[in-house]
């Protein structure tokens, strides 16, 4: 059979159009790739942001923990303790399950396998660093107790009479018997006075200048480290206990 | 040889057995080689998406196919065959032959004459076996380019490339 030069030329052309296309072809594959890759790493990223926003939605803490922490105040210093360790305690609950969506929410074994190996690795590193075990949650609530404990008391509350607030309630009452006994005979400026120099023993260690003040739990707060500044009586050992207080659950719990 | 190494490299990725014109088949479209390819880089999980796209896989296609084939080229060397016969005919015996050589049949310039055409012949015809050999080696070599390729996209996904 005879071939004719159109043939074998188109033979040769067709060999030029195939590099040709398959220069084209690879240029496309790149093209694809690239874009493959740039998909990927829009995913990965809105994967971390959005493990982030859920472990901040979870570890929201919640205002009722807050209330309660104040009012426990009012408990005395065992109650305070109990209801600080246990808001403390499901606090420290809420951020381990919030820390533990820093992980779960990524897809590390996906993303281990590509060429985000190495920022998932420190996501990873960074997220597991940030995980809680259940003793930090019991050390937390323990701590958070014990500490509570030892405010409670700093403001004079005692297993006898209650917390603070109650006591304040009650030296208020006492008070105000005695300044409207006075009030009889005294000017209102004269009643001011007298609560000032009312004994201090009847006052349950609430300060009179609290039971004067709008704002009675704050003052006797700001009286109550006043006195610790000075080294009134009593308070410098609990000053004394609460500083070493740390060193104390350090020794107990080790990595506290 | 150099086909034999391109089917044994794609066996070894996990294609299986297959001939030079299964390249072209059913079994190797876009979509089979990243799930290939995927599960060769580790990056196919049982049952889950992975992250090769077809698009990143151009496939064999029948014309690559038959430019790295032999017999897309041997009507060349028929060709050249065919014009050079005739001049080697020509150049070897005839009247044309005997007059070119000085009229004398069998004497010493007639020998040299001879072997000239033929050496004339020998080198064209080398020339033309080597030229198709050439444009087969590139027809073979755009499917080991994209293989290759294969190769390059799904490491520079599974990131180690």
């Amino acid at each position: 059979m005879a071939y004719s030069p159109y043939q074998i030329a188109g033979t040769k052309a067709s060999l030029i159009d195939l590099l040709q296309e398959g220069a084209f072809d690879r240029k496309k594959s790149a093209i694809e790739t690239r874009k493959q890759k740039g998909k990927m790493r829009e995913e990965f990223e809105a994967e971390l942001e959005a493990a982030q926003a859920e472990a901040k939605r979870k570890s929201k803490s919640n205002p009722l923990s807050k209330a309660l922490n104040f009012v426990s105040l009012g408990l005395g210093p065992l109650g305070a303790a109990l209801t600080s360790g246990i808001t403390a305690g499901y606090e420290g609950n809420k951020q381990k399950k919030a820390m533990k969506s820093l992980l779960s929410g990524v897809d590390s074994k996906r993303w281990g396998k590509t060429f985000l190996r190495d920022p998932m690795k420190a996501y990873k590193q960074e997220a597991e660093d940030m995980q809680m075990s259940s003793g930090d949650v019991l050390r937390g609530a323990f701590g958070s107790g014990l500490t509570s404990f030892m405010t409670s008391k700093m403001l004079g509350g005692d297993k006898e009479t209650g917390g603070v607030f109650n006591k304040m309630g009650e030296a208020k009452n006492l008070a105000s018997d005695e300044m409207i006994k006075g009030a009889i005979t005294k000017s209102p400026e004269g009643v001011i006075e007298m609560a000032k120099e009312f004994p201090i023993e009847k006052l349950k260690g609430v300060s009179p200048e609290a039971l004067l003040s709008e704002n009675p739990a704050f003052k006797q707060l700001m009286e109550s480290f006043k006195k610790m500044g000075t080294g009134g009586a009593g308070v410098s050992d609990e000053l004394r206990s609460t500083m070493m207080l740390p060193m104390l659950l350090q020794q107990i719990l080790g990595d506290y | 040889m150099f086909q034999q190494s391109i089917l044994q490299a794609l066996s070894d990725i996990g294609f299986g057995d297959m001939d030079w014109s299964q390249l072209a088949g059913p079994s190797m479209t876009s979509a089979n080689i990243a799930d290939q390819f995927a599960s060769h880089y580790g990056l196919a999980e049982e049952g889950m998406p992975h992250d090769l796209v077809p698009g990143m896989f151009q496939s064999i296609t029948p014309e690559m196919l038959q430019g790295a084939s032999y017999k897309t080229y041997s009507p060349q060397i028929q060709a050249k065959g065919q014009s050079m016969l005739s001049d080697l005919y020509k150049g070897l015996g005839g009247q044309t032959a005997s007059k070119a050589a000085g009229g004398f049949a069998g004497s010493g310039g007639f020998g040299k004459q001879q072997a000239g055409i033929k050496d004339v012949y020998g080198k064209s015809m080398t020339d033309t076996l080597t030229g198709v050999r050439q444009q087969q080696s590139q027809g073979i070599g755009l499917i080991s380019d994209l293989i290759n390729q294969w190769h390059e996209m799904a490491q520079s996904i599974s990131g180690i490339g």
